[in-house]
C-alpha cells in the first residue's frame, strides 16, 4: 500500500473514531460532556446511564456495522453482476424481508418474531432466485438480476395485498420497511455483529478473486480462479450479511449503492483496497446519517431511510449525469 | 427493487397524508359561520346553504336521500343521528356501526373510486381533504354537492354534527347528541381536574416508536383526562426519540392495540427504566378508532384514558 493509500486510511478511520464519538455525546437530550465522561468512569445519574449506555452506544455500534456490511455486500456484488445499479439488495433480499415482516406484523409475533422471520424469507427468497438462475453449475448473472427484480415486483404486490386486506398495521408495515434504529439494543448488535463481520471478513478473503474476474470470467479461469465457486459463495455471504442487516435496522436503501461508487472513486477498483475502505466509509456513512435522523427535528426521529436517499438520489444522478458525459466524450 | 421502492415510497406518501389530515391543527379548515346552524330548530328549509370545513358555502336542492359518506367518523356521526338507513356508500376503512359492514364500498385505500360512487346516485356526498381534490371537483360538476368535513378537536365534531344534522333534517337529535357528549366530558373533567396531573406517553407503534403529539384527538383527550402528554413537543403523529421519552420519564405509557406485545415494551431498553413500566402502568387502549376518530364515540375514549390515568376518581 502507497504512502497516499495509507493517508486515506488514516484519514477513514480518524473519521470513524471522530463520528461514533460524536454520534454518543449528541442525540435528541443535551448530556454535558463531563457528565458523559462521568458516565464512562461509572458515575453519571441514571437517565444519563440509560441514555448512553443503553440507547447511543448500541445504536451508534449497530448503526456502523451495519453500514459497513451493506458497504461491502454492495462493493462485491457491484463487481460480481458488472452492474454499477447492484445494490445488497438487487438479489430480492429487501421484498423477502419485507414479505416476512409484514406476515410477523399481521400474526403479531413481536419484535423478535419480526427480525426472525424477516431473516428466514429474505434468505428464502435469494435461494429462489438463485436456484433460477443455476444452469447445471453456472450461474447466470443476467439471469439472477432479472430475477431479482421480477420477485421483488411480485412480493410487493403481495405486501400491498396484505396491507389492504389489514389497515390497521399499515403504519408498522410501510415505517419498517423505511428502515431505523430507533429501538436499538445490546441483543441486537450481540447477534449481528458477528455475522456481519464474520461474513465481511470471508468475501474480502476472495478480493483478489473477483478482481480477476472482473476482468472477464474467461480471464479468471485462466489464471486458475474457480469463478463459479467464488461466485456462489460471495452471493451467499453477501445475501447473509444483507439479511442480517436488515433484520435489525429494516431496509435501509442507498448506502449499499453508494458509498461504494465513492470510494471506487477516491482509492480506485482493486477490491483488496476499495473493500476495507468501503466498510469504513459505510460505517462513518450511516453513523452519520443515524445522527442526523436523530438530531434534526428533535425530539421527533426521521426514518433513515430518508436520511441516505436524501444524499443517496442526488448523487446517483450525478453519476448518471457524469458517465454520460464521459460516454459522450469519448 | 426500484418498483418495490416506488411502491413503498408511495404508501409512505398515503400514510404521512393520513397522519397529517388525521392529525394536525390547522385553523385555516375551521368552519366559517356556523352561527345560523345553532339557532335553527324548526325543520330544514330547502334549497339550503351550509358552509362547510373550507368555508366554502354549499347547496343542497332537498333533503338528500341517497348519502355518500368518505370518512369513517362522519358516517359514525350519520349513523348516530338516525340518519343511516339513507347511507348509499362508504369506504373500506368503515366498520362502525357493524351494519355499515352491508354498505357498499366506493372508496378507501387510493383514494374514492369516482365511478363506484356515481353508481350510487348520490344526492349529497360527504368528503374528509382525504377525499381528493379533483376527483371531488368531478363529483361537484356534475350536480352533486359535496360537503367537506374536517374536525380537528371536539368543538369542531359539535360542529360537523350540527352541519350533518341541518342537511339531514335530524337536527333535534344532533343537539342531543352535543349536550350528551358536554355533559360526559365535564361529568369526567370534574373528577381529575383537581388531581395532580399523570405524565403520559401514547405509543401508537413500538416500530419507529411513533407517537401523537399536539394537535391530535388523543393528545386533547389526555388534557381532559388529567393528564399530560409528554409527547406535546411534537406535532402530529411522529417518531419520538427513546431518549427524549427516558428523560421525560412519563408515569403511565398508553398503547394502541397494534403498537406491538407489551411485553417486548415493557423489556425493551430505555422503556424499562421509566416509572410507568416499574410501576406497572402500561396500557392497551381496547380500541384505537374511539381515539382517533372525530365522532361522538370519543367520549367513550376520553372515559377509558381518565381511568387509566386516576383509577382512585372512578370506584
Amino acid at each position: 500500500m502507497g504512502v497516499k493509500k495509507g493517508i486515506y486510511f488514516g484519514t477513514a478511520f480518524s473519521l470513524l473514531v471522530f463520528t461514533m464519538i460524536l454520534s454518543i455525546s449528541a442525540g435528541a437530550v443535551k448530556i454535558p460532556l463531563q457528565e458523559i465522561l462521568n458516565v464512562f468512569l461509572g458515575g453519571g445519574s441514571e437517565t444519563s446511564r440509560t441514555i448512553i449506555l443503553n440507547l447511543r452506544f448500541p445504536r451508534a455500534i449497530e448503526s456502523a456495522i451495519v453500514g459497513m456490511g451493506l458497504s461491502v455486500v454492495g462493493t462485491f456484488f457491484q463487481g460480481l453482476l458488472r452492474n454499477p445499479m447492484a445494490d445488497p439488495y438487487v438479489l430480492g433480499v429487501s421484498s423477502g424481508a419485507a414479505f416476512g415482516a409484514t406476515i410477523a406484523i399481521i400474526l403479531g409475533l413481536g419484535i423478535f418474531g419480526l427480525s426472525f422471520m424477516a431473516f428466514i424469507t429474505s434468505l428464502m427468497t435469494v435461494f429462489f432466485v438463485y436456484t433460477i438462475s443455476k444452469t447445471g453449475t453456472r450461474v447466470s448473472m443476467t439471469t439472477m438480476l432479472l430475477a431479482g427484480i421480477a420477485i421483488s415486483a411480485f412480493m410487493s404486490a403481495i405486501i400491498s395485498l396484505m396491507m389492504l386486506l389489514n389497515h390497521d398495521e399499515f403504519s408498522q408495515i410501510v415505517f419498517w420497511t423505511m428502515g431505523g434504529f430507533s429501538l436499538i439494543n445490546w441483543n441486537h448488535v450481540a447477534y449481528s455483529t458477528p455475522v456481519i463481520l464474520i461474513g465481511s471478513f470471508v468475501m474480502y478473503v476472495f478480493s483478489r478473486d473477483v478482481n480477476a474476474i472482473l476482468t472477464g470470467e474467461e480471464v479468471a479461469e485462466h489464471l486458475g480462479v474457480n469463478t463459479e465457486l467464488v461466485k456462489k459463495i460471495i452471493l451467499i455471504t453477501g445475501s447473509l450479511v444483507t439479511a442480517t442487516a436488515v433484520s435489525v435496522g429494516g431496509i435501509i436503501g442507498f448506502v449499499g449503492l453508494i458509498v461504494p461508487h465513492i470510494s471506487r472513486l477516491i482509492v480506485g477498483p482493486d477490491n483488496r483496497i476499495l473493500v476495507p475502505f468501503s466498510a469504513i466509509s459505510g460505517a462513518i456513512f450511516l453513523t452519520f446519517a443515524d445522527l442526523l435522523a436523530r438530531i434534526i427535528l428533535k425530539p421527533m426521529e426521521i426514518p433513515i431511510g430518508i436520511i441516505t436517499a436524501a444524499f443517496g438520489g442526488p448523487f446517483f444522478l450525478y453519476l448518471l449525469i457524469k458517465s454520460k458525459q464521459k460516454s459522450e466524450g469519448m | 427493487m426500484r418498483r418495490f421502492k416506488g411502491l413503498l415510497a408511495l404508501l409512505v406518501v398515503f400514510a404521512l397524508m393520513f397522519s397529517l389530515a388525521a392529525c394536525s391543527t390547522n385553523n385555516a379548515t375551521k368552519p366559517q359561520d356556523t352561527s345560523q346552524t345553532a339557532t335553527e330548530t324548526v325543520k330544514t328549509q330547502f334549497p339550503l346553504k351550509v358552509t362547510d370545513f373550507l368555508g366554502r358555502e354549499v347547496t343542497i336542492e332537498k333533503e338528500p336521500q341517497r348519502i355518500v359518506s368518505l370518512a369513517p367518523s362522519t358516517t359514525e356521526l350519520i349513523y348516530a343521528l338516525g340518519a343511516g338507513n339513507k347511507v348509499v356508500g362508504v369506504t373500506d376503512f368503515d366498520n362502525y356501526p357493524p351494519e355499515v359492514k352491508n354498505v357498499p364500498k366506493v372508496g378507501g385505500f387510493k383514494g374514492p373510486n369516482v365511478e363506484a360512487i356515481t353508481a350510487q346516485k348520490p344526492d349529497i356526498i360527504f368528503a374528509s381533504t382525504l377525499s381528493g381534490k379533483e376527483q371531488m371537483e368531478s363529483l361537484e360538476k356534475m350536480g352533486i354537492p359535496v360537503v367537506m368535513l374536517e374536525a380537528k378537536n371536539i368543538d369542531q365534531i359539535y360542529q360537523s354534527i350540527k352541519i350533518i344534522g341541518q342537511i339531514t333534517g335530524t337536527e333535534k337529535k344532533g343537539e342531543e347528541i352535543i349536550k350528551e357528549m358536554q355533559d360526559k366530558i365535564k361529568e369526567i373533567n370534574d373528577k381529575v381536574k383537581n388531581l395532580p396531573k399523570v405524565s403520559v406517553f401514547y405509543l401508537v407503534s413500538l416500530d419507529g416508536n411513533w407517537t401523537s403529539g399536539k394537535g391530535t384527538f388523543i393528545d386533547e383527550l389526555i388534557n381532559l383526562a388529567g393528564g399530560k402528554n409528554v409527547a406535546e413537543d411534537v406535532n402530529g403523529w411522529a417518531q419520538y426519540s427513546v431518549e427524549e421519552l427516558v428523560k421525560k420519564n412519563p408515569d403511565v405509557i398508553i398503547t394502541s392495540p397494534h403498537a406491538g406485545d407489551v411485553k417486548d415494551i415493557k423489556n425493551m431498553a430505555g422503556y424499562k427504566d421509566t416509572n410507568a413500566v416499574k410501576n406497572d402502568k402500561v396500557f392497551v387502549i381496547s380500541n384505537d378508532d374511539i381515539i382517533s376518530r372525530a365522532s361522538n364515540r370519543i367520549v367513550l375514549g376520553l372515559e377509558e384514558i381518565a381511568k387509566f390515568l386516576h383509577p382512585e376518581a372512578f370506584k
